[in-house]
């Protein structure tokens, strides 16, 4: 079994337990994102496969080799930065040098001056070599005989990039390595990633804390929160059916709806008659539905007369709530909302085209949703499967 | 638009009579008075020219005590520079005793050199502290402050006792400044012993703080002064007659003004240079 596999991980920092008998098994190739908001214990995980932290208990495997008493370097893992970490007091050719420098020579061939005469011209020549074709690769051949303080941000972060390439590495890491690139920019080096990733075929390990890269890159996602995983699934997993309010919240732009059962009238008594054995009344009271912005629907007899799906009508609800804003972003609308009932805040999605009528501010409107379209979280956040098969949804 | 030029002038002048009076108007005065024959003795004095300069380069006693300085200078920069440095590297990374070290090392800097100067007087003292302990064990005495090849020795003992403290204040202020994430960059590359740290990480980004180190000690050891009056008096046999001591002398005890100026005049020109040495060097360091 190659890849990386994390088993029974526990760390503490003083009295502070960041991670929780963490394990995960992280398939050869796979594009694998540790995503949760800042102290979930993602950034010091992904430091305990590198090997800068370790373990308070458990073990990591690379490619089945047991590494948890590897140095760093030994773990034959690349690893890129938030903030670059580039060497500021070297030229980019030598920032890139160092893995190759370091892994290949002696120190006797290390020591300037002295070099000269014990570095051979074959390792000279072969780290050059390596050097200038992930600088091509990268197209940063421009920038080699700068220093790291005359770059802008998206060329550094391609520096950090190639300083990793040139290594040869089974395992990349990269921590929320878009993090300081501009909105535009960050699209980019997005796809450069992503497209680094098909290209070499390596096993990614990247941290981050937005959903947006965590969604748009990954063949999996790891979704932390308070040191554990909350889900471990493919994007669309984690969108569709997340296995609690958490997962449900954290994932998606603008937010997931959550809205408590018993606004829903109409199917109360369905839900209650379906979980009646495993939940009480007390605890289905407090059961709430999260319902994806774009799934409810603005009523309007045109959609109403429409819809024919006879399976689907029983399990439609209604909902009354009143626009506060529209944020209109050319191809969709984000329409928030207000229930009439609650203060608390309802978001839809609308697609241009899909709807014909006009919205206003302060227009009250009836917003209809299938439930078999939501999720439904049981008193303490956790999904509960009743009627809303999470296969048929995977898409 | 002239009321408000005046406003700016008003608001400066206090400022700017300051600077005058303290800085700029003695400073123009020693410098002419560096070109006469001014002496305390004497009413009268008469314009020589360049004399009084002219005279240094032939004046066996300046020359001895800008050699002392400079030798002075050699012992102190180097292991005051070297040992903050290693001072400062050791317990960076301590997480015990951090504080109570830096308290310990820094102690000396906050104590007045004038009065620790006696108390190591009695230690270095033929039949003070040291020099018992020396014979306690079978040692022969040492006369620190009162042989000629010994005392320059002594005194930067003590100088260094006293500024190695804030060296390594100042290693310790550029340390914290070198970003960690270097360090994890630098392990993940395979910049794993200390050495290596040192050499590819630590050295480099230290250079702003080693230039500031070197420059402001050098400055310090030209300005040697008060452990020398009060010690040895320059002594013996003008061993440890440094540049400064010598200018108090010629002004104050030979009442030679004109030479004590332009002895002043050069020192502020050997000093001029140091600080254009730091300004330039310092300002270029810190943006790699």
């Amino acid at each position: 079994m190659s890849g990386l596999q994390i088993n029974n991980v526990n760390k503490s920092f003083g009295d502070t337990k960041v991670l929780h008998n963490i394990n995960v098994d992280i398939k050869q190739g796979e594009f694998f994102t540790l995503v949760g908001e800042s102290g979930c214990g993602k950034s010091t995980l992904l430091r305990i496969i590198s090997g800068l932290e370790t373990p308070d208990t458990g073990s990591i495997y690379i490619n089945n080799n047991d590494v948890s008493h590897m140095d760093p370097k030994d773990r034959n893992i690349a690893m890129v930065f938030q903030d670059y970490a580039l060497y500021p007091h070297m030229l980019v050719r030598q920032n890139l040098e160092m893995p190759l420098l370091m892994a290949k020579t002696s120190l006797a061939e290390r020591i300037p001056l002295v070099n000269a005469l014990t570095l051979n011209s074959v390792k000279r020549n072969e780290i050059k070599k390596n050097v200038d074709d992930v600088a091509r690769k990268l197209r940063i051949e421009h920038l080699l005989d700068r220093k790291p303080g005359q770059l802008s941000g998206g060329q550094r972060q391609r520096v950090a990039l190639g300083r990793s390439l040139v290594r040869n590495p089974d395992i990349f890491l990269m921590d929320e390595p878009l993090s300081n690139l501009d909105a535009k920019l960050r699209e980019s080096v997005r796809t450069e990633i992503t497209q680094l990733h098909k290209e070499t075929g390596l096993t990614f390990v990247y941290v981050t804390h937005d959903q947006t890269e965590a969604m748009t890159m990954s063949s999996k996602i790891g979704l932390m929160h308070l040191g554990k995983f909350m889900q471990v699934g493919t994007p669309s997993e984690l969108y569709k059916i997340p296995t609690n309010t958490t997962v449900a919240r954290f994932i998606g732009s603008p937010e997931i709806n959550i809205v408590p059962l018993f606004d829903f009238k109409e199917i109360i008594e369905k839900v209650s008659e379906a979980a009646k054995g495993k939940y009480t009344s007390a605890d289905i009271e407090d059961f709430v539905f999260g319902i994806r912005p774009e799934d409810l629907l603005i009523m309007s007899e045109k959609s109403h007369e429409k819809n024919s799906d006879k399976s689907r009508e029983v399990l439609e609800a209604t909902l009354d709530v009143k626009i506060e804003s529209i944020e209109d972003l050319g191809h969709e609308l984000f329409v928030h909302c207000s229930r009439l009932s609650h203060s608390s805040a309802v978001r839809i999605r609308v697609t241009k085209g899909s709807f014909s009528g006009n919205l206003s501010f302060g227009d009250t409107i009836k917003l209809k949703v299938c439930l078999k379209d939501a999720n439904l979280f049981d008193q303490k956040g956790e999904r509960v499967e009743i009627f809303t098969s999470g296969q048929d949804k995977k898409s | 638009m002239i009321k408000k030029s005046l406003t700016g002038y008003f608001l400066s002048f206090p400022a700017v009579t300051l600077i005058l009076i303290i800085y700029v108007i003695p400073t123009v005065v020693v410098l002419l008075i560096s070109f006469t024959d001014y002496t305390l003795v004497r009413d009268n004095f008469d314009f020589v020219g360049g004399e009084n300069y002219a005279k240094m380069f032939t004046d066996e006693v300046f020359l001895n005590s800008l050699s002392t300085t400079i030798i002075y200078a050699l012992i102190v920069l180097p292991v005051g520079f070297g040992t903050g440095l290693f001072i400062a590297i050791s317990i960076f990374e301590k997480k015990k005793f951090k504080s109570l070290f830096e308290v310990f090392y820094f102690m000396p800097v906050t104590s007045t050199l004038t009065a620790m100067a006696l108390v190591w007087n009695a230690l270095l003292d033929p039949i003070g502290i040291i020099n018992s302990t020396i014979t306690f064990f079978g040692g022969e005495k040492i006369a620190f402050l009162g042989s000629g090849d010994i005392v320059l020795y002594s005194l930067a003992l003590i100088s260094l006792w006293s500024i190695i403290g804030f060296n390594m204040v100042l290693f310790l202020a550029g340390l914290t400044a070198i970003p960690g994430h270097l360090y994890d960059a630098g392990k993940i590359d395979g910049i794993n012993n200390s050495f290596d740290k040192f050499i590819y990480i630590t050295w480099p980004m230290l250079a702003p703080t080693s230039m500031f180190v070197a420059v402001t000690n050098s400055i310090n050891a030209f300005k040697l002064f008060d452990i020398v009056a009060i010690l040895t008096q320059g002594g013996p046999d003008r061993a440890s007659e440094v540049f400064l001591y010598l200018t108090y002398l010629e002004a104050f005890e030979y009442f030679n003004m004109g030479y004590a100026s332009a002895l002043s005049i050069v020192f502020l020109g050997i000093i001029f240079v140091f600080a254009l040495l730091q300004a330039r060097f310092i300002d270029k360091k810190v943006n790699y």
